[in-house]
């Protein structure tokens, strides 16, 4: 079957109704139109719309749509359900009539129905492709992305480790300078910037440990927990809030709502609870790279407590 | 507050001879609805709010105004749905022997009522 064969068969709708726009939908997906001016975004929309639409006879049991119609002042909107895949697509401008769009529906439906099995074979062949072919690409670049991520990650860490070893001299010069004497040998080797061997490392690993190691977030809610301010907890939840609504929507602040109350009737507010909840609320965002994002971005509100 | 919007539900019900009605948020979730159980009600919901909402799109495209109601007809009955305001959809579904232009009438009245609700 020739695309040229439907848009042939579109001809003796479109000059005897004159719409504005007709086409054949296959799971809507456009595969054949006509119109009066091309607007990409009235078939995008258009489409969508027989796409949903179709969705109706999952919707109720023993259903089986014959069409849709809708119409205003001057417009009329016609789908026609050749089965439950294959539809018409009418727009109409002028005065509205059912009857006229309905009959010329059924005329072309007769036509099609001849191709049905052909129509379903060109949406496997050159429109569901393209459908998995999008989803590969954006799965390639949300790869590249987290490769990209990763990447700077690991640059930062690496940079982070770089200043790190250069600090190790300062930091060891200050407290090393009065705990031994055998540590002279150590400033001028680390003077000369020649790395430390195993064994200088080990005798400084005390005093690096000290001042270099970043504690983890739990080290950090237990080390404050009895230290911390429940006033400035409501303004982090309040934060939170809104980082949420951010990522899920505005439907999130009724979800954050529920969450909060179901939550906090059996824990404590304390820190430690927070981080608790925060992954809790986290298992509500679908996305995995927005939902990781929500737990870095909110983890850092109690940091900063 | 939703118990009195089923209770409208109900009375349109009972007034049109519909089988059945939903009462939809914009972004497609069933505040209230009296349905038949042959009618998923979170598909019925989303499909009517999300059909209504590219319909607008599709006559905002054309200059055409706003599209405040759409009908499905199966070969069971009638499905319709009428936008309220920018607020919400009313989903009603009718056995396919419905006096239309009584359901009509009943949905626009009922609209109007929903409308002072949801104000």
């Amino acid at each position: 079957m020739e695309i040229k064969t439907l848009e042939n068969l579109l001809n003796k709708p479109f000059n005897d109704i004159k719409p504005y726009y007709i086409g054949i939908f296959v799971k809507g997906k456009t595969v054949a139109s006509k119109y009066i001016k091309k607007s990409e975004k009235l078939e995008e929309y258009f489409s969508r719309m027989v796409e949903r639409s179709l969705e109706i006879n999952n919707a109720i049991k023993n259903f089986n749509a014959e069409f849709l119609f809708s119409e205003g002042k001057d417009f009329s909107i016609m789908i026609y359900y050749i089965t439950t895949e294959i539809a018409i697509g009418i727009i109409h401008i002028g005065k509205p009539n059912f009857s006229l769009l309905k009959i010329a529906a059924q005329d072309l439906a007769r036509e099609l129905k001849k191709y049905e099995k052909d129509l379903l074979l060109y949406y496997e062949e050159h429109l569901k492709p393209v459908e998995e072919q999008v989803k590969s690409e954006e799965k390639e670049n949300l790869q590249a992305a987290d490769l990209d991520e990763l990447e700077k990650v690991l640059s930062g860490k690496i940079e982070e480790s770089i200043q790190q070893k250069e600090d190790i001299p300062k930091n060891t010069l200050k407290s090393t300078e009065n705990v031994s004497q055998t540590s002279k040998s150590q400033k001028n080797n680390i003077i000369e910037n020649r790395p430390p061997s195993l064994e200088e490392i080990l005798s400084m690993e005390s005093n690096i440990e000290e001042e270099s190691v970043i504690p983890s977030i739990n080290e950090i809610l237990e080390s404050n927990q009895s230290k911390e301010d429940l006033s400035n907890i409501d303004n982090i939840l309040n934060e939170i809030e809104k980082e949420f609504i951010k990522i899920v929507g505005p439907f999130g602040k009724y979800i954050f709502k529920k969450r909060k109350e179901e939550f906090f009737k059996k824990e404590n507010v304390t820190k430690f609870s927070v981080l608790k909840f925060i992954h809790s609320l986290a298992e509500e965002i679908p996305e995995f790279r927005k939902r990781d994002l929500f737990i870095e971005n909110t983890k850092n509100f109690l940091l900063n407590l | 507050m939703a118990v009195r919007y089923t209770e409208l539900l109900e009375e349109f019900i009972r007034d049109s001879g519909a089988e059945g009605a939903v009462l939809v948020s914009v972004d497609g979730l069933a505040i209230a609805s009296v349905l038949p159980s042959s009618a998923d009600e979170d598909r019925v919901a989303a499909m009517g709010a999300a059909i209504l909402s590219l319909g607008e799109r599709v006559t905002s495209e054309l200059n055409k105004g706003t599209l405040e109601q759409l009908y499905i007809k199966g070969s069971t009955g009638y499905v319709i749905f009428t936008g309220i305001k920018d607020v919400a959809v009313l989903g009603a579904l009718a056995p396919v022997n419905a006096k239309l232009g009584l359901l009509l009438m009943e949905i626009h009245r009922t609209v109007k009522k929903l409308e002072q609700e949801l104000k």
